[in-house]
């Protein structure tokens, strides 16, 4: 067996694990690879040690530019791009840092720069450098609150590194391995001590680190049962008069103080709009979440004891973010106002509703002068239709969004409103994980 | 001698005056006691009309004015401020600063949001005064400040102020004595042509952009800084105007600013601080946008709630939310209907212009999920409002709308 050669993913190269596969991000080269089979797992190596015998398929790899020979590095345009994603808050404060956290933050920034892989697919999305920092600083300097013992339930988000390099003592306790790996490389880098530990919460504890904290913080899915296991866990972790920081989505919020307050948690500061995140193709994530502070006392009591294993099919699900999409969607500059009126957008709907099963009832309408409102509910929800005739426009809403359905009626109005011009749906412009926005024929 | 109730404060929607209070119901007074009510509001009256006695109800009082804050408004003023900018690192620097604009804001007795302006933070505002004073402007021209912003940035520099209502003027003069630089804040219709080298505007419309651009061209010299409060879903539009104008992005700063939502404890999305430069270009913005062009920046916009209140949502919420919005919106109501179905409540609701919005209600979930189509951005104000007073509570969240463009690239996914 030859000795493993050292190879690392080229710069501005991503490996994201989505819900629709593993993807290959090419930051520099704006493009997308769909990967399978037996090349993710090399890859998913290659993010994390660097190491491989594999020489064969990691030539290739090199021919396509996505990866080099070497040992990995910080990576130069994830640095450069997530400082720029930083500076669009950090410019506002930034001037009146100390020096000290000002390098807790560039060692942060640089802790994130190494980070190769990001898997979408459970919800994994990284907090931006900036919100790391100010996540220590909710915390404070240990030159000015003393050091704290500080446990990170989970931290792929690095927030350790901001902890460590303002003066805590902080134990990370994550199951994945590559964050494992990262945060060794980061001791090394930087001179820090993390201790980071291999942990799965739902196992019961190791019960030397019970009550052998004065801090937990985390970053859980939103549903009841994450919620349940890391405010347990945390309970257990700190000693009485510990203090909890957790982010929590914002239409979660009524759940996690149902749950600290059922635990007695006392409720601490609540700072909203706190957590900003990124993705895999180095954009501001559609999530953003609170950061809530819970104090323990002796009364505080886990749900799921520390030395109790946690049972629960839900940990990964985000109850309360998902809304099923919907469609809206603008056709432009209509060449055709007269079929813009009243009676023809219902033949239309009712062709729409017969060729697709839509189930369309409780039909209503407004006719105005220049402008005309149809809609009804459908089997699942609604649709809505708006014409303006003097504005040229005709504007729908279907929610929830069906791809049949949507084609279908695209196609339709398309047919009978647009006989000249493009009919090719402009670039998505406010598109959002929950609204497909599709504009057609725009002069 | 008969003056507000303390604590009662009155906002100014395009078709009613409302009167809020933290623990008496909300009183509407006829559009038309305007001037009454700036009275009211200004302490100023010797007698009030019976039309407006008997609409204000608990909210007048037979009792000297009050000339300070409220203390239930000013704390629900600092919580917030605490709770949406309470981390900023220099928070403790600028606490002087901050506690003197919640107080200013408290005082305030009247917010006309007719105009598309809307309140913000304290917070927000001390942090933009910070951001603004950086600069180092001597001259500064501002519109419609409905904060004290042109208060705090007196201190260093002259202000010319634009205010939309005889209260905002009288109110803005007032705060500037009590800071003592009333001799370096003037309030002004239009401003002197060339004399400024910081203006700061609002993205509304695209056609109210340009024409606070074109004013704002007007006060400033070659060479100033033009600061543009950028809001979603207009930030598109502001920058490829700013582009076409040959404008440098001098800096960015994202969600500095918070609207509180008029009369509610709620804070709505963000603006982005945008400093722009102003080139030499003898060029004016053309204001005049059609309503074709208007929509196509903007057609629809999809607006959530969270975290209402489960007993306001029994029997028929989405009536009593579409009762209120017919009186805050900005048209008159043409057509609505509510429809019932096992696990929620649909509403389509449109004003005579055919602007409007459909809402779906899911009570289990304590959800409002909105959307305005055509999108019309005074509706939307008036219905998150709306939706907050009629279905809503203190811990009732409305999900930010944020700009996807950060000096006109795109950084939101």
């Amino acid at each position: 067996m030859p000795d493993p050669a050292t190879y690392h993913l080229c710069d501005g190269i991503v490996l994201a694990r989505r819900r629709g596969g593993n993807v290959v991000v090419d930051l520099q080269g704006g493009r997308e690879v769909k990967v399978e089979g037996e090349s993710w797992p090399v890859l998913e190596s290659l993010a994390g040690s660097g190491s491989i015998a594999e020489g064969g398929l990691c030539d290739r790899l090199c021919a396509d530019g996505i990866t080099a020979l070497g040992a990995a590095t910080v990576d130069g345009v994830l640095l450069a791009r997530l400082a720029h994603l930083d500076k669009l808050f950090l410019g506002t404060y930034e001037a009146h840092l100390s020096a000290r956290v000002r390098a807790a933050y560039d060692k942060t920034l640089r802790a994130h720069a190494r980070r190769k892989r990001i898997c979408d697919h459970v919800g994994e999305c990284p907090a931006l450098p900036e919100t790391c920092l100010r996540r220590a600083l909710t915390i404070g300097d240990a030159e000015r609150v003393g050091a704290q013992r500080i446990v990170c339930l989970g931290d792929d988000d690095f927030v350790a590194v901001a902890l460590a390099a303002l003066g805590h003592r902080v134990t990370v306790l994550d199951q994945d391995p590559l964050v494992l790996h990262q945060i060794a490389r980061i001791n090394e880098e930087f001179s820090l001590f993390i201790d980071a530990r291999e942990c799965d919460w739902r196992d019961p504890l190791d019960p030397e680190l019970c009550g052998a904290f004065d801090v937990f913080v985390t970053d859980p899915m939103a549903n009841a049962a994450s919620f349940e296991l890391v405010l347990s866990r945390g309970a257990a972790l700190v000693r009485p008069g510990g203090t909890g920081y957790v982010a929590v989505a914002q239409a979660s919020g009524q759940l996690f103080w149902r749950i600290t307050g059922e635990m007695s948690f006392a409720p601490g500061v609540e700072h909203a709009r706190f957590n900003r995140y990124y993705n895999s193709r180095l954009l501001l994530h559609q999530h953003e979440s609170d950061w809530l502070e819970v104090k323990t006392d002796s009364t505080t009591h886990p749900k799921c004891p520390a030395d109790a294993s946690f049972f629960s099919a839900d940990l990964y699900a985000e109850e309360f973010a998902a809304l099923p999409a919907k469609l809206l969607a603008l056709v432009d500059d209509i060449d055709t106002v007269e079929r813009a009126m009243p009676l023809y957008l219902s033949w239309l709907l009712e062709h729409v509703d017969r060729r697709s099963g839509l189930g369309l009832s409780d039909q209503g309408s407004h006719a105005a002068d220049n402008w005309t409102a149809l809609w009804g509910t459908t089997t699942s929800g609604y649709l809505t239709l708006h014409a303006d005739r003097e504005c040229r426009q005709i504007m729908a809403e279907l929610f929830p969004f069906e791809a049949k359905v949507d084609q279908l009626l695209l196609a339709s109005i398309l047919a009978a409103h647009k006989s000249q011009g493009d009919t090719r749906p402009e670039p998505q412009i406010n598109a959002s994980e929950e609204v497909f926005d599709l504009r057609y024929g725009t002069p | 001698m008969f003056n507000l109730r303390d604590g009662t404060s009155l906002v100014l929607w395009p078709r009613t005056i409302v009167a809020h209070h933290r623990e008496l119901a909300p009183a509407f007074i006829d559009r038309e006691l305007h001037a009454e009510m700036e009275g009211l509001a200004l302490g100023h009256l010797d007698s009030v009309s019976s039309k407006a006695k008997e609409q204000l109800g608990e909210h007048l009082v037979d009792a000297p004015a009050s000339s300070g804050a409220s203390p239930i408004g000013l704390k629900w003023l600092r919580d917030l401020d605490s709770r949406y900018l309470g981390w900023s690192p220099d928070r403790d620097r600028a606490q002087d600063e901050l506690e003197d604009l919640e107080s200013m804001q408290g005082r305030r007795r009247l917010v006309d949001v007719s105009d598309g302006i809307y309140p913000s933070l304290p917070a927000s505002t001390a942090q933009c005064a910070h951001l603004l004073a950086e600069l180092g402007a001597t001259q500064i021209y501002l519109e419609d400040d409905l904060d004290g912003l042109a208060v705090r940035l007196a201190v260093n520099s002259q202000i010319s102020v634009v205010a939309s209502t005889g209260y905002g003027r009288e109110f803005l003069l007032r705060e500037a004595a009590r800071a003592g630089v009333e001799a370096r804040l003037r309030v002004v219709e239009t401003p002197d042509v060339g004399t400024c080298d910081l203006a700061v505007v609002h993205t509304g419309t695209p056609g109210g952009l340009r024409a606070g651009l074109a004013r704002a061209w007007r006060a400033t010299r070659p060479g100033s800084t033009i600061a543009i409060l950028v809001r979603a879903p207009w930030d598109a539009d502001a920058y490829a105007l700013a582009q076409g104008l040959r404008m440098p992005v001098g800096a960015y700063h994202r969600d500095v600013v918070h609207w509180l939502v008029a009369g509610t404890g709620v804070v709505d999305g963000a603006c982005d601080l945008v400093l722009f430069g102003r080139p030499e270009s003898p060029d004016v913005p053309d204001s005049r946008v059609s309503l074709a062009k208007q929509r196509r920046a903007a057609p629809y916009l999809a607006r959530d709630l969270t975290g209402l209140v489960l007993e306001r949502l029994e029997g028929e919420p989405l009536t009593r939310f579409a009762d209120l919005l017919g009186r805050l919106a900005p048209g008159i109501e043409a057509s609505r209907a509510v429809i019932q179905r096992a696990d929620r409540e649909l509403l389509w609701w449109y004003d005579l212009s055919g602007a409007g919005l459909s809402a779906a209600l899911e009570p289990k979930l304590g959800r409002l999920a909105m959307t305005l189509m055509p999108y019309d951005a005074q509706l939307e104000y008036a219905a998150i409002c709306a939706a907050v007073q009629t279905l809503g509570g203190a811990d009732t969240r409305v999900r930010p709308i944020r700009t996807r463009c950060a000096s006109g690239e795109n950084v939101l996914a």
